[in-house]
């Protein structure tokens, strides 16, 4: 019924709703929405017209409109940042602006960072077919990372043109700018710094990366280098600010595409929901979140079954998945799924993810190319622009949270001019279920998300200012690039009379001098802000595990706690939270559980940075505080039904004190009772499970009341990715009836960074509560699930530490509804 | 450790220092001192009578100098009982000055002070007394000043719970080393435990340690003598390992060098070389220490700048350097990694156009050759490969004493930003150049000793390559294996 036409491409065919019928087990019209995006041609221009003689005619063939565009802005000595699509040729713009450096002084150098490893070999290959191949230059190009060996690296380091590696890499390298002349030549003659997949850097890792810069930067000031920039990034709301928070230096966007692309259909799919299956649940008396487990198949076994009938099909097709844990389930998933089908095929699947080795990976990625794969599920690693030549199709499992992201892995279907065919498989929250009800949000509005980076955290700055002050001492001059004026002075200061820094040195004569323990660098975590990483280790086996952050530890790696990795599962036997090395101690385990940990949570020491003052009584705040989080019990389900098996279980964790950003939104003193009473719906019961609990009030007012501010929260929480670039299990919540601090005289909720020191996370929803707000109330108010206690679609969060429970979706519109109205009082 | 540096006192700190306490006591006969923990303060007196120094008790009394006089006059050397108010050092210590870090707030504060000042007589709130504290993280030294008190000097010996970030590792818990000099001045510096004895012996860790003391060898001298054919079963080592391993504890129980390798020295007679700088991470090399010749007859000349930041001296060096010493090998200790880059970056600085003369020399690191070329070429004695401790136990005596080269850089660091500060650079009090020039003297006089000395083990080594016997042959069979 979605493909109008039947379509001649043959993979259009697959999806028809003939073929699903006949062919797709089970069929139940899971098919929501369908989009046709048409074949574009391409906008060139003649290479002459902005490369000189020798290079345009080398190049041999037309230059895309967007590429002549950035070409030229580089060449009148400004910093570029492309946003063009996937798959449009941005890699083309840097590198001949390499070559029209090199040609111009043959010593000219650049440096080019990748966001991963195995996007740095793949673009190496590329540069060097490119540069030494087509356009015949002699320019040398070696990867420095982790991997290089140290004979390869002193090549490299000795005449390499251009140097490849990624952000932690030259974290480390960097103070070597002085001992050794390699380094030296190379940082002299720097011309261009090249940042691949610059939206990549947001959040912690962004906030890390912004650091890393500024330090380069004014290494290379000592030397008298001023390098441009280029920086690619998918397509994001702010790139031009994005690009100056990251780096400290101005941009010019280019992003009119002026690449071909074919016709492309992109199709959302709704998983069915078992209605009788809920029932028994509703009443508020049972586990809720296992109904619906129960009632929804999960969207990753129904994404198998989409990749299963397109590849049993012949259509080779690449699934994501937006858990690390997925891809493995998921293989097996399609499998499975493939068993089921009438068609008697075999076909290959895979599993990919970061956390498999380089071997495996890089063989995953061979194979991919040259067809010797049917399918492979894959976490976001495959998202960026690794070389897996085309695929045919994509099937995305629950929307990737962002739509950058979400067309990023859509772009990696039909590369070229050749059709291309997505599936969007609707996941079980909130923004999933608003994506399938309000598709114009992907395909009409022509906004995306800001990329959120902050350089606001202060104890990643005083990390990165004793790492500068480790690659030279620091002076005066260096408070542009470190921090400004003020904030570079005090932290100055501070690390002096800490005795870290130089007590008797002088900024403004002859510097200070770092009097640390050496290689300050290597200990800074860009996993985390506290410097503080946890490494995993297994008892019984072997595991190869990126260290955890702190706040992720308490959270996700407590005792007793189960995760999948690289296709095997783990229980966590044994936390070690000493310092300064803590180790969680895992072991191999075989079962279909998962946990789900259960918290609680005080907000503390508020201090106000910034107020929106509302009418009546209504206030916004946005400061800093202390976020105590106790991940104290976990419960035990089974990953197929959802049933509970065990628990709530101690975990036995430490309380967790987060010096963080918050926001909080104050309410009128006697909200609570005129809410009450202006509501025409009746009052909620305490469910058993709250009667449990102390921290829910069990009169039935202030129950259905918390219900409701709970599912505020939740609801601005889960759809604050439609707005922002931020990962929301990196954001916390808390609604509270009333609380101590003097801004707040009533009803509050609190949205917190849960990450130490903030990320600019709960800034940047503090920035744009208003629009979340009415996307928030638009979306309770009309979820289709039409319950009272709300749903996993609207306000039930998985990372819910209090059980989902209260929430009131009735109360919580009205809140929602009251707050709108104190922005607009008139 | 404490029989090889032989302190006068030894105090006890977290963590458990409680338990620390009572075991020392029982393993040394030496004063241990722990803070806080006794109903009276704790007292020790240093042998030559000079230092007292006081442990705090618990809660927050004053302490009464009349009961402390009391029990110096108990604890003094000799036939003459010590009057505290003559004696020319006072150390107090406590453990509840700490310091705090907030990063959010931008500051570090040192917390305890007033509450610490409530409990000390004011005779001894004094420029003359030295505060140490177990809450401060060893090797802190931070001037506070109070106005008509003066400054007061606090010395961290223990360990703190500041939050450093990434500016230091807590690796291993150090043992500190407080020296005090009768001048006033202080010498902090950190010793790891973990480098004494067996354990200070390359390739000997935890495991083998264990194993060698469950087989009464607890020595360097007992493992020195252990035959081979034993310390390969013992150990799990290979032959070649184990003759390292026994190599090195026969270098540090005879204080020789002895010969591991094949490699040679530079044939041409070496120009020794070190620099002075304003850190580990500087930003000059205000003084290059030259000496030409051997540890006792030879010439030394200083390089030293003549303005802050003028690098002439660079280009003085680099003019003798190609001239009259054209062609000889430029030797330092740690080269590679400290002196020749420096050299290079600064020369780049102020002279580029000699930077080339300079990274074509012959450069010579002889810390790298002894340790690392080709797997090392002689095992060193001393309690660490540092300069000072490998030509100490050489023999060699330094001239100066009370400064080291962190010692030198704050020295040079502070006067630089008082000549900054001022517009008329000479009203500036200079520092004692002729006492820093002295250090450096003294640093590659050390260091030619230590080269004699590598030099002689190389004609050794040369000596003695053929194999001898059985050992040999089969030592030499194991290096293909």
């Amino acid at each position: 019924m979605l493909m109008p036409d039947g379509g001649t491409a043959r993979h259009r065919d697959i999806l028809s709703e003939s073929q699903l019928k006949e062919s797709f087990p089970d069929w139940r019209e899971q098919i929501r929405y369908s989009e046709r995006l048409d074949a574009q041609s391409a906008e060139t221009v003649a290479p002459e017209s902005v490369l000189r003689g020798p290079l345009a005619s080398r190049l041999g063939h037309d230059l895309y409109s967007h590429q002549a565009e950035a070409l030229d802005l580089l060449g009148g000595d400004e910093n570029v940042v492309i946003t063009t699509s996937t798959s449009s040729g941005k890699t083309l713009i840097y590198q001949l602006q390499i070559a029209r450096n090199h040609i111009d002084n043959d010593d000219a150098t650049a440096l080019c960072l990748f966001p991963t490893k195995a996007l740095t070999n793949d673009q190496e290959q590329a540069l060097n077919n490119r540069l030494r191949g087509e356009l015949d230059l002699d320019t040398h190009i070696g990867t420095y990372d982790g991997d290089t060996k140290d004979e390869r690296k002193r090549t490299v380091r000795e005449s390499a043109n251009v140097i490849l590696t990624n952000p932690a890499g030259l974290n480390v390298y960097l103070p070597r700018h002085n001992k050794d002349r390699g380094w030296h030549r190379f940082y002299s003659n720097l011309e261009l710094v090249v940042i691949d997949e610059g939206h990549e850097y947001g959040g912690v890792m962004g906030t890390h990366v912004a650091w890393i810069l500024r330090r380069l930067r004014r290494v290379l000031a000592h030397y008298g280098a001023d390098p441009q920039f280029v920086i690619t990034t998918a397509t994001i709301g702010n790139p031009a600010a994005h690009a100056s928070t990251l780096t400290g230096a101005e941009f010019s966007v280019v992003s009119e595409d002026g690449s071909p692309r074919g016709n492309r259909d992109i199709v959302l799919w709704e998983p069915p929901l078992d209605e009788e299956a809920l029932e028994g649940y509703d009443d508020g008396s049972g586990d809720l979140m296992e109904g619906f487990e129960q009632a929804r198949r999960s969207s990753a076994r129904e994404a198998s079954s989409v990749t299963a009938h397109l590849a049993v099909n012949g259509i080779q097709t690449l699934q994501f998945t937006t858990a690390r844990q997925g891809t493995e389930i998921g293989a097996k998933q399609t499998i499975e799924a493939v068993r089921d089908h009438p068609r008697n095929e075999y076909i290959d699947v895979e599993p990919y993810h970061a956390g498999l080795g380089k071997r495996k990976r890089r063989a995953v990625e061979n194979q991919l190319k040259s067809a010797d794969l049917d399918a492979v599920i894959s976490t976001n690693a495959l998202e960026l622009g690794i070389d897996i030549g085309s695929v045919d199709a994509t099937v995305t499992d629950s929307y990737p949270g962002t739509k950058q992201s979400f067309w990023q892995q859509i772009g990696r279907a039909g590369r070229g001019t050749s059709d291309a065919l997505s599936v969007l498989v609707g996941g079980k929250d909130a923004m999933d279920a608003y994506i399938l009800d309000n598709p114009g949000y992907l395909f009409d509005d022509d906004t995306v998300e800001d990329a959120v980076v902050s350089i606001d955290n202060d104890r990643v700055f005083a990390d990165h200012l004793l790492a500068a002050a480790a690659e030279r001492p620091l002076t005066a001059e260096d408070a542009p690039y470190l921090g400004g004026e003020d904030r570079f002075r005090e932290m100055t200061a501070m690390w002096q009379d800490a005795g870290l820094l130089e007590q008797a040195g002088d900024l403004d004569a002859g510097g200070v001098t770092y009097a640390g323990d050496r290689r300050p660098q290597s200990r800074i975590s860009l996993y985390g802000t506290t410097g503080i990483d946890y490494e995993v280790v297994c008892t019984n086996g072997e595991i190869e595990h990126d260290p955890v952050a702190t706040e992720r530890a308490y959270r996700d790696y407590h005792e007793g706690a189960l995760f999948l990795h690289a296709g095997q599962q783990y229980e966590v036997a044994e936390v070690d939270h000493s310092q300064p090395h803590p180790r969680i101690h895992v072991e191999e385990v075989a079962t279909t559980h998962y946990t789900q940990t259960l918290s609680t949570k005080q907000v503390q020491n508020l201090d106000v940075a910034d107020h929106t003052s509302l009418a009546d009584g209504y206030d916004i705040y946005f400061g800093t505080g202390t976020v105590r989080i106790t991940y104290g019990s976990y419960m035990v389900r089974d990953y197929r039904t959802g049933e509970l098996i065990d628990g709530p279980l101690p975990t036995e964790t430490p309380p967790l004190d987060l010096q963080t950003e918050l926001l909080w939104v104050s309410l009128p003193e006697d909200h609570l009772q005129t809410t009450i009473n202006a509501l025409d719906a009746p009052l909620l019961e305490p469910t058993d499970r709250a009667g449990d609990d102390p921290r829910v009030p069990m009169e039935q007012a202030r129950y259905t009341y918390a219900g409701g501010l709970h599912a505020a929260e939740h609801g601005i929480i889960q759809l604050a990715p439609l707005e922002l670039m931020i990962d929301n299990h990196d954001i916390g919540g808390l609604s509270t009836p009333s609380h101590p601090h003097e801004t707040i005289p009533g009803p509050t909720w609190f949205v917190h960074d849960g990450i130490d020191g903030g990320i600019g996370f709960s800034k940047a929803i503090y920035e744009h509560i208003e629009t979340l707000a009415a996307r928030t109330h638009d979306h309770i108010a009309d979820c289709e699930c039409g319950r009272r206690r709300g749903c996993p679609l609207c306000v039930m969060s998985e990372d819910c530490g209090n059980n989902n429970d209260p929430l009131d979706t009735a109360t919580g519109t009205m809140i929602l509804d009251d707050l709108l109205a104190a922005f607009d009082p008139d | 450790m404490v029989d090889s540096l032989g302190p006068d006192v030894l105090v006890a700190t977290d963590p458990q220092a409680n338990i620390v306490g009572p075991a020392l006591n029982r393993e040394f006969d030496l004063d241990i001192l722990e803070v806080g923990t006794g109903m009276r303060p704790d007292v020790a007196v240093t042998d030559d009578n000079r230092c007292v120094v006081v442990a705090l008790p618990m809660g927050e009394d004053p302490l009464n100098p009349e009961q402390i006089a009391t029990r110096v006059e108990m604890s003094s050397v000799g036939e003459d009982p010590v009057d505290l108010a003559t004696t020319s050092q006072i150390c107090l210590m406590d453990q509840t000055v700490s310091l705090s870090v907030d990063p959010y707030a931008r500051s570090a504060t040192l917390d305890g002070v007033s509450s610490y000042r409530g409990r000390v007589p004011d005779q001894w709130w004094t420029a003359r007394t030295v505060h140490l504290s177990t809450a401060l993280r060893a090797g802190f030294t931070t001037t506070q000043s109070h106005g008509d008190d003066g400054d007061t000097q606090f010395v961290g010996v223990g360990t703190s719970n500041a939050d450093l970030g990434v500016g230091t590792t807590a690796d291993t818990t150090q043992a500190t080393l407080v020296a005090l000099y009768s001048n006033g001045a202080t010498d902090v510096s950190e010793v790891d435990p973990q480098k004494f004895g067996l354990r200070g012996v390359p390739e000997i860790g935890p495991t083998r340690f264990e194993t060698l003391r469950n087989a009464g060898i607890t020595t360097v001298d007992a493992l020195a003598d252990t035959p081979l054919r034993q310390l390969t079963e013992l150990s799990g080592l290979g032959r070649t390992s184990a003759n390292t391993v026994q190599t090195a504890a026969e270098a540090q129980s005879t204080n020789t060098v002895l010969p591991t390798g094949d490699d040679s020295l530079p044939n041409q007679e070496p120009v020794f070389i070190d620099i002075e700088t304003d850190g580990l991470n500087p930003s000059t090399a205000w003084l290059i220490g030259v000496l030409d010749g051997g540890p006792e007859d030879g010439h030394y000349m200083s390089f030293r700048e003549q303005a802050v930041g003028d690098g002439s001296h660079l280009k003085a060096f680099m003019t003798w350097l190609t001239g009259a010493a054209a062609g000889r090998p430029v030797v330092a200790w740690n080269g590679y990694r400290f002196d020749f880059p420096v050299i290079t970056e600064q020369l780049q600085q102020h002279h580029p156009d000699i930077v080339e003369a300079w990274t074509d020399r012959y450069q010579f690191d002889a810390l790298w050759w002894a340790t690392k070329k080709n797997g090392g070429n002689a095992a060193l004695p001393g309690r660490t490969n540092k300069l000072e401790h490998v030509a100490y136990a050489l023999g060699w005596e330094p001239s100066t004493n009370g400064i080291d080269g962190a010692t030198v850089a704050k020295l040079y660091t502070a006067y630089r930003s008082q000549v900054a500060g001022e517009t008329d650079a000479g009203s500036v009090a200079e520092p004692d150049w002729d006492r820093l020039e002295r250090y450096c003297e003294d640093d590659v006089r050390a260091l030619a000793t230590i080269y004699e000395h590598l030099e002689a083990a190389a004609r050794q080594d040369s000596e003695t390559k053929t194999p001898t016997g059985e050992n040999s042959s089969q030592g030499s069979l194991a290096d293909f294996s």
